[in-house]
C-alpha cells in the first residue's frame, strides 16, 4: 500500500507533465477531440493500470531520448566530413556485461508494480453481485443471475447515422437500447461466454476485457468508483458487425439501482405468479402502421439489416428476404422462425424484441421489396406464438376478442384455439375457464354455422382406461359451460384426440382444448 | 545436352548455355535469377497489400460508412496482413539470402539449386489463390490473418484459398531453409570458419532453423482448420470436446517466432551495413551471435502474450510477462553494439546508412512499445485496439521494411553495376521516415483513447487522429511508387556511375570481391578466407 501511495503522487505529476501539457496544447488548436491517453480510470484496477502504463512509458521515454541522444552525438562528432578518424575498437567484454545488466535491473523494476497488478485484477473472490454476459454476433446479453431475469443489449445507433444520411450523435456506434446496469462501489463479477464465435467484452473506465469463448466460462471483475455512463467496444473481431457490438455500463447510485432493478424485476415478471396479468399490446395495426414500424426496427435495433443488407437481398452466408419462399408464405413459420432462430444458423432468436417490433418487422419484409405476402401478422399472433398458441393468461378475452367487430374477416378466429387447464385428476371447470369459454362463445356468435371442437386431454400419470374417462369428462364440462352459455350442443363437436396424454409437461396437459371446427 | 554442339573455342564461360526470354526464369537454378524473381515477386505483392491498406486507411478516413461494406473491410484488414507477411516481407529477405549468400560465402550456387527454382515458382499460384480469393462468392478470408476459429470456420471457400495458399507458401519456405542452412554448413569458402561468416549469414542461419520450426506448427493449425470446416472434426469446436483457445496456442507458437523470422535477417542487414558506413568494424560481433539465437530462442517460449485476454491462469499471465520483458535484454545488447559500432567511427550518411538509422530508431520505439504490451495489465487495456496496430508496424515496416530499403541501396550497385541517385535516395528515405510516422504515430493515441482494431467505423473522438494517419499512409504508399522509379532508374543506369566491385570504401567481405554487376557464375573455383 505504502508503494501505491507514494507512486500516486509522482505519478500523477509526471502525467500531468506530460500528457497533460501536450493535450493542453493540442486542444487549444482546436476544439476537436485529439485524445491522446487512456480513458479516466473508474476502477481501483483500471487505476492500477493507468498507472502502470503512465511509469513504464515515462521510462522508456527516458532510455529513448538517452540512447538517442549518444547516437545523435556521435553522428554529429564522428563524421567523416569533419574529418573524424575511425577508431578500431571492438568487443569489450565489462561494456557488454553492464548493458546486459541495467535493462534487466530496469526490468525487475518494472516487473514488481505488474506483478501487484496482476494479481489485483484477477482476484475475483468474493464478489457482491454476478452478471452473466454472452457475446452474440452481434449484440450482447446481460443476465442477472440472482435476479432471475436476464437482456439483450443492442447498438441504438440508427442505420441512416451510419449510412452518412443523419448528423451523427455524441455517442455515435458506443450507445446501445439496454445497458447493463450496476451499482457503485460494489464488486461486481461478470461471468462471460459467446454463443457463436469469439467476442471480447470491454469497457476500458473499468479495466475490464475479456474474450468471450463460445463453450467455456472466463470471468472478470471491476468495482465502479464513480457512477456515470462507461462506454466500450467489443474487442475481439467476430465478423461483419464486429464494429457495432458497443458495450455501455450504467453505474448507479445503490437507491438508484434498488429502483431500477425493481422496475427490472416487475418488468420480468420475476417472483410473480404464472397467472399475473402480463402486459400484451392488444391493438390490431393497419399493415401500412406496421411496415412503417417495421422499417425502423429492421434498420435500427432489430439489426436485421446488419445480415439481410438493407435491400434484403443477404450476402455470403446470410440468406435473402428479397423473394425468400418463408417470408412470402404463412405467417406461422415466420413467426417461429423470429422468435427461437434456427439451430446450426446465424439466425438467433430476437425474443427479446417486442410483439410489435417482429410484427412491424414481419409486415416490413413482407410488403417490401418484390416481397408482396398476402398475410401479416398482428402483435398478438407474437404474444400468443409465445405462449404456446394460446393467448396469454391474464389477457381479457374482451380486448381479444374486440378488434373482430372492426376487421371480423381477420380476426373471426381470434381466440381460438383455447386451452383451459385442469387440476390433477378433476374434471371441474377451473375458475380461469371463463375466458376461454366466452372466447369461443363468441367466436360461434360472430359467424352464423359455425362449430367448435372440443378435445380433453390428461396427464401421463395413472392408469390408461381413467385418464381416457376422465379427459371425456374434462370435455364435457367444457361442453356444458357453452351450452350454459346459449350455444347450441349440434355446433359443439365433441373430438377424440390422437393421444389423451399429450403435452410435454403434466401441468399443460391436464386441459381442454377449444378449436375452431369446419 | 549431348546433342549440343560445344564450341571449345571459348572459355570455360556457362553464359550462354539457358535459355532465353520467359523460359530463363522458369527454368532457371541460378540463385540470381531467382534472388531477383523474388525480389521481384515481393514488390509486386508488397504494392497489393499497400493497395489493400490504402482502401482501408480511405474507408477510416472519416466516420460513417463510405466506399466499403463491412464485409469487404474485413477482407482487405484481413489479406493486408497475410500478403505483406508471407508475400511481400519474408519473400525479399530470402531473394537477399538467394542473392548474396553464396557471394557473400565464396560458393558457386546455393546446395539445391533446383529445389530453390520450386520453392520460388510456388509462390505465385499461392500468391493467385489469396489475391483470386476477392472474385469468389462470399469474397476472401475475413476473419483476420490470426485466422481465429470459430469465425474462420464460418467463412465461405476464400478461406479454403487462404488456407491452401499457406499449405503452399509454407512448403516453399521451408524447402527455401533447408536450402539455406544446408549452402550456410557446407559451402562456405575454405578458412571461413562459422565465427568469421558474416551477419547477414549468421541471422539468416538462425531464421531459417526458426522457419523449419514453426511453418509445419502453423501449416498444422490450418489443415485443423480445414477438416473442423469440411470433415466434421472439432478440433476448435467446444460442443465436440475442442477448443476455440487451442487454436490460439498453436498459431502463436508459429505467430511469434513468425516475428523475429522476418526480424532476424533484418538484423543482419542492418549489422552489414552500419560497420561500412561508420568505416569500423561490429563492435560485438560474437555477442551479436549470441544475442541473435538468444532472441530465436525466447521467441519460442513467449507465445501466450498474444493471448492475455483470453483468460489464461494467473500464472500462465505471470510467467508469460517475465518471458516477454526477458527478451527486451538480448534486443537491447543488439542496438546498444550498433551504437558503440558507431561510436567514434567516421560516418557518412549515404541512403543505405540513412533506412539503418531509420531502423533503428523506429524499431526501438517498436521494441518500446512492445514492453508497454508485454506487462499485462496495460496489455489488458491495448489488446486488439490500435496501439498494438501502431506497434507491430514500427516493428514490422521499420524493421524489416526499413532494412529491405537499405539493402537495396546497399546491395543493388552490386546487382544492377549502376550506382542509385544519391539525391532520391535521401529523399525516398525523409519521406518515407516522416510518412511513415504521420501515418502510425497517431494510432498509439487512438488505441490509448479506446478505439479497437479491425473495425470500419467509429465513434467521432476518434476523427482527428484517423484523417492525419490516412494522410500519412496515402503518402508513405506515393513514397514506395518513388522507391520503384529510382530503382529502374538504377538498373537502367540513369545515374551514370558504374558501380565499382567494391562501391563503399567502408565495406568488408567476399561480395565485394566479384566484379559489379556480379557475372552470372562466380566463385566457380572457391576463394581462400585467411
Amino acid at each position: 500500500m505504502q508503494y501505491t501511495k507514494q507512486n500516486n503522487g509522482q505519478l500523477a505529476m509526471l502525467r500531468r507533465g506530460l500528457f497533460g501539457g501536450a493535450a493542453a496544447l493540442v486542444s487549444g488548436l482546436a476544439a476537436a477531440d485529439w485524445k491522446m491517453n487512456l480513458q479516466r480510470p473508474n476502477s481501483a484496477v483500471a487505476e492500477q493500470m493507468f498507472q502502470l502504463h503512465t511509469l513504464i512509458t515515462v521510462i522508456c521515454a527516458v532510455i529513448f531520448v538517452a540512447v538517442f541522444g549518444v547516437m545523435f552525438y556521435s553522428l554529429w562528432k564522428h563524421r567523416k566530413s569533419v574529418g573524424h578518424k575511425a577508431a578500431n575498437f571492438h568487443e569489450n567484454a565489462t561494456v557488454e556485461v553492464i548493458w546486459t545488466v541495467i535493462p534487466f535491473l530496469i526490468l525487475l523494476v518494472m516487473a514488481w508494480p505488474a506483478t501487484k497488478a496482476v494479481l489485483d485484477m484477477r482476484d475475483s473472490s468474493a464478489p457482491e453481485m454476478t452478471i452473466k454476459v454472452t457475446g452474440y454476433q452481434w449484440k450482447w446479453g446481460y443476465d442477472y443471475i440472482h435476479d432471475g431475469f436476464g437482456f439483450v443489449s443492442t447498438l441504438s445507433t440508427p442505420l441512416a447515422q451510419i449510412k452518412n444520411q443523419e448528423t451523427k450523435g455524441e455517442n455515435y456506434l458506443l450507445e446501445v437500447d439496454n445497458p447493463m446496469v450496476v451499482p457503485v462501489g460494489k464488486k461486481v463479477r461478470v461471468l462471460i461466454t459467446a454463443n457463436d464465435v469469439l467476442h471480447a467484452w470491454w469497457v476500458p473506465a473499468l479495466g475490464v476485457k475479456q474474450d468471450a469463448i463460445p463453450g467455456f466460462i472466463r470471468d472478470a471483475w471491476f468495482r465502479a468508483d464513480r457512477p456515470g455512463i462507461y462506454r466500450g467496444n467489443c474487442a475481439e473481431l467476430c465478423g461483419k458487425e464486429h464494429g457495432y457490438m458497443p458495450i455501455v455500463v450504467e453505474v448507479k447510485t445503490q437507491a438508484d439501482y434498488d429502483k431500477w432493478l425493481a422496475a427490472q424485476k416487475d418488468k420480468y415478471g420475476v417472483g410473480k405468479a404464472a397467472t399475473a396479468v402480463v402486459e400484451v399490446d392488444t391493438k390490431v395495426y393497419t399493415r401500412e402502421e406496421l411496415v412503417a414500424h417495421g422499417k425502423t426496427v429492421y434498420d435500427g435495433a432489430g439489426g436485421c439489416q446488419g445480415c439481410h443488407q438493407p435491400n434484403g437481398k443477404g450476402a455470403g452466408a446470410f440468406p435473402a428476404l428479397d423473394g425468400s419462399k418463408l417470408v412470402n408464405g404463412g405467417k406461422a413459420e415466420q413467426i417461429a422462425l423470429l422468435l427461437n432462430g434456427k439451430a446450426g444458423t446465424t439466425m438467433a432468436s430476437f425474443k427479446h424484441l417486442s410483439d410489435k417490433d417482429l410484427a412491424g418487422v414481419m409486415a416490413y419484409t413482407r410488403s417490401s421489396w418484390s416481397n408482396k405476402a398476402a398475410e401479416y401478422a398482428q402483435p398478438l399472433d407474437f404474444a400468443k406464438a409465445r405462449n404456446g398458441g394460446v393467448l396469454p393468461a391474464g389477457v381479457s378475452s374482451a380486448a381479444a376478442v374486440a378488434p373482430a367487430a372492426e376487421a371480423p374477416a381477420a380476426a373471426s378466429a381470434d381466440g381460438l384455439p383455447a386451452k383451459i387447464y385442469f387440476a390433477t385428476g378433476k374434471k371441474d371447470l377451473p375458475a380461469d375457464a371463463k375466458e376461454s369459454i366466452d372466447a369461443a362463445i363468441a367466436f360461434l356468435k360472430a359467424k352464423a354455422g359455425s362449430k367448435v371442437n372440443v378435445t380433453g386431454y390428461t396427464d401421463q400419470t395413472g392408469n390408461r382406461d381413467a385418464n381416457l374417462e376422465l379427459a371425456k369428462e374434462r370435455a364435457k364440462a367444457v361442453r356444458a359451460a357453452l351450452e350454459a352459455g346459449g350455444i347450441d350442443t349440434a355446433r359443439i363437436n365433441m373430438k377424440k384426440p390422437e393421444e389423451v396424454t399429450g403435452g410435454a409437461d403434466n401441468k399443460s396437459a391436464r386441459r381442454v382444448e377449444i378449436t375452431a371446427g369446419a | 545436352m549431348a546433342s549440343v554442339p560445344h564450341d571449345h573455342g571459348h572459355d570455360h564461360s556457362h553464359d550462354d548455355h539457358h535459355p532465353t526470354g520467359l523460359m530463363r526464369y522458369f527454368t532457371t537454378t541460378n540463385h540470381k535469377d531467382i534472388g531477383s524473381m523474388y525480389m521481384w515477386f515481393s514488390f509486386v505483392m508488397f504494392i497489393s497489400g499497400g493497395i489493400m491498406a490504402l482502401l482501408i486507411r480511405s474507408e477510416l478516413f472519416q466516420p460513417g460508412l463510405q466506399i466499403l461494406e463491412p464485409e469487404r473491410f474485413n477482407q482487405l484488414t484481413t489479406l493486408h496482413g497475410i500478403v505483406m507477411i508471407f508475400g511481400a516481407i519474408m519473400p525479399a529477405f530470402v531473394g537477399f539470402a538467394n542473392w548474396m549468400l553464396p557471394l557473400q560465402l565464396g560458393a558457386p550456387d546455393m546446395a539445391f539449386a533446383r529445389m530453390n527454382n520450386w520453392s520460388f515458382w510456388l509462390l505465385p499460384p499461392a500468391a493467385i489463390l489469396l489475391i483470386g480469393s476477392f472474385f469468389v462468392p462470399g469474397g476472401a478470408a475475413a476473419g483476420g490473418w490470426t485466422l481465429y476459429p470459430p469465425l474462420s470456420i464460418q467463412a465461405g471457400m476464400g478461406m479454403d484459398m487462404m488456407i491452401f495458399a499457406i499449405h503452399i507458401m509454407g512448403a516453399s519456405s521451408i524447402m527455401g531453409s533447408i536450402n539455406i542452412i544446408t549452402t550456410i554448413l557446407n559451402m562456405r569458402a575454405p578458412g571461413m570458419t562459422m565465427m568469421k561468416m558474416p551477419m547477414f549469414a549468421w541471422t539468416w542461419l538462425i531464421t531459417a532453423f526458426l522457419l523449419i520450426a514453426t511453418m509445419p506448427v502453423l501449416a498444422g493449425a490450418v489443415t485443423m482448420l480445414l477438416t473442423d470446416r469440411h470433415f466434421g472434426t472439432t478440433f476448435f469446436n467446444a460442443a465436440g470436446g475442442g477448443d476455440p483457445v487451442m487454436f490460439q496456442h498453436i498459431f502463436w507458437f508459429f505467430g511469434h517466432p513468425e516475428v523475429y523470422i522476418i526480424a532476424l535477417p533484418a538484423f543482419g542487414v542492418v549489422s552489414q551495413i552500419i560497420p561500412t558506413f561508420s568505416r569500423k568494424p561490429l563492435f560485438g560481433y560474437v555477442s551479436m551471435v549470441y544475442a541473435t539465437a538468444s532472441i530465436a530462442i525466447l521467441s519460442f517460449i513467449v507465445w501466450a502474450h498474444h493471448m492475455y485476454t483470453t483468460g489464461l491462469p494467473v500464472a500462465g499471465q505471470l510467467y508469460f510477462m517475465y518471458a516477454t520483458m526477458l527478451i527486451a535484454v538480448p534486443t537491447a545488447a543488439k542496438i546498444f553494439n550498433w551504437l558503440a559500432t558507431m561510436w567514434r567511427g567516421s560516418i557518412t550518411l549515404e541512403t543505405p546508412m540513412l533506412f539503418c538509422l531509420g531502423f533503428l530508431f523506429l524499431f526501438t520505439m517498436g521494441g518500446f512499445t512492445g514492453l508497454v504490451l508485454s506487462l499485462t495489465p496495460v496489455d489488458i487495456q491495448l489488446h486488439d485496439t490500435y496501439y498494438v496496430v501502431a506497434h507491430f508496424h514500427y516493428v514490422m515496416v521499420a524493421g524489416a521494411l526499413f532494412s529491405a530499403f537499405a539493402a537495396v541501396y546497399y546491395w543493388g550497385p552490386k546487382w544492377t553495376g549502376w550506382m542509385y541517385e544519391e539525391k532520391h535516395g535521401k529523399i525516398h528515405f525523409w519521406w518515407s521516415l516522416i510518412a511513415f510516422n504521420i501515418t502510425f504515430f497517431p494510432q498509439h493515441f487512438l488505441g490509448l483513447a479506446g478505439m479497437p482494431r479491425r473495425i470500419p467505423d467509429y465513434n467521432m473522438q476518434f476523427t482527428e487522429w484517423n484523417q492525419v494517419s490516412s494522410i500519412g499512409a496515402f503518402a508513405f504508399g506515393i513514397a514506395q511508387l518513388y522507391f520503384i522509379w529510382i530503382v529502374i532508374r538504377m538498373i537502367r543506369g540513369k545515374s551514370g556511375i558504374r558501380a565499382a566491385a567494391k562501391p563503399w570504401d567502408g565495406a568488408e567481405g567476399l561480395e565485394w570481391t566479384v566484379p559489379s554487376p556480379a557475372p552470372y557464375h562466380t566463385f566457380e573455383t572457391p576463394p581462400i578466407v585467411k
